[in-house]
């Protein structure tokens, strides 16, 4: 016994992805991370996002395989700063978001709070999710003034045993739909590539 | 059997470094070739 979803479907799927932007008017904006991890469907930001966003140049429905069965997006990347690029991901979003550094290390996959470095720049409207190395955790109300408390291994991520002090914390846009992680690409400020991203669906 | 069929996308990311002067330099599929110095490295062609 077997059950597929068939060439349509992939066909379908990248047509859908790519209605989602021409409905919006807008083109995907390309995101850069910066800190260390591997990719996971749960996951809700990238690991260490590099501000700012980038704009396609292009997007479109190319076939690799099966007609029409990949997503390309196309664009330039300009790197504000000397930095070693280490992820990347796709957004409907071009407003970076909130991000910050524990203070303290989490000691177990129950604490439910954490403690931010910036805890003023996170949101007081609950809830939302962050993205701390790969756990997904929902922040669902605040001390004002130190503390957030959260719910942990969201998302379908697992709750981390152990997760460093300074591990960073970033916001979920809920706008990403692909996310993929590499050794490392190290730029120079004012090095600029151009970047071709295919998702081919299989 | 369950039915369950997870939707499976192959991915890559091909980049190509334009330099101040104009000139091009093929980084190739940042998935498949990794480096820790875009000066010294060189790529393998695509």
């Amino acid at each position: 016994m077997a059950g597929t979803i068939t060439a349509v479907a992939r066909y379908q799927i990248v047509y859908a992805l790519l209605q989602e932007s021409i409905l919006a008017g807008t083109k995907p904006w390309l995101g850069v991370g910066i800190g260390p991890g591997t990719s996971q469907a749960s996951d809700v930001a990238l690991f260490e996002e590099a501000i700012p966003r980038t704009g396609a140049t292009t997007i479109g429905q190319v076939t690799t395989v099966t007609s029409g069965d990949t997503y390309q997006w196309t664009g330039l990347y300009t790197s504000p700063a000397t930095q070693t690029l280490t992820n990347l991901g796709l957004f409907q979003t071009s407003q970076s978001p909130v991000q910050g550094q524990l203070v303290q290390q989490v000691n177990s996959n129950t604490q439910s709070f954490i403690l931010p470095t910036n805890y003023y720049n996170w949101p007081t409207t609950y809830p939302f999710q962050i993205q701390v190395s790969s756990e997904v955790m929902t922040v669902v109300s605040g001390d004002n003034y130190q503390t957030l408390y959260v719910l942990r291994g969201q998302n379908n991520s697992t709750a981390l045993t152990n997760i460093p002090a300074l591990t960073w914390i970033t916001q979920d846009d809920t706008s990403m739909f692909v996310k993929t992680d590499f050794t490392g690409l190290s730029l120079s400020a004012g090095d600029t590539i151009q970047l071709t991203l295919n998702i081919q669906f299989q | 059997m369950d039915g369950f069929q997870p939707i499976n996308a192959k991915i890559s990311v091909k980049a190509i470094k334009i330099n101040a002067d104009g000139s091009r330099e093929d980084l190739g599929d940042l998935l498949l070739t990794q480096s820790t110095n875009t000066e010294e490295q060189k790529w393998p062609e695509q």
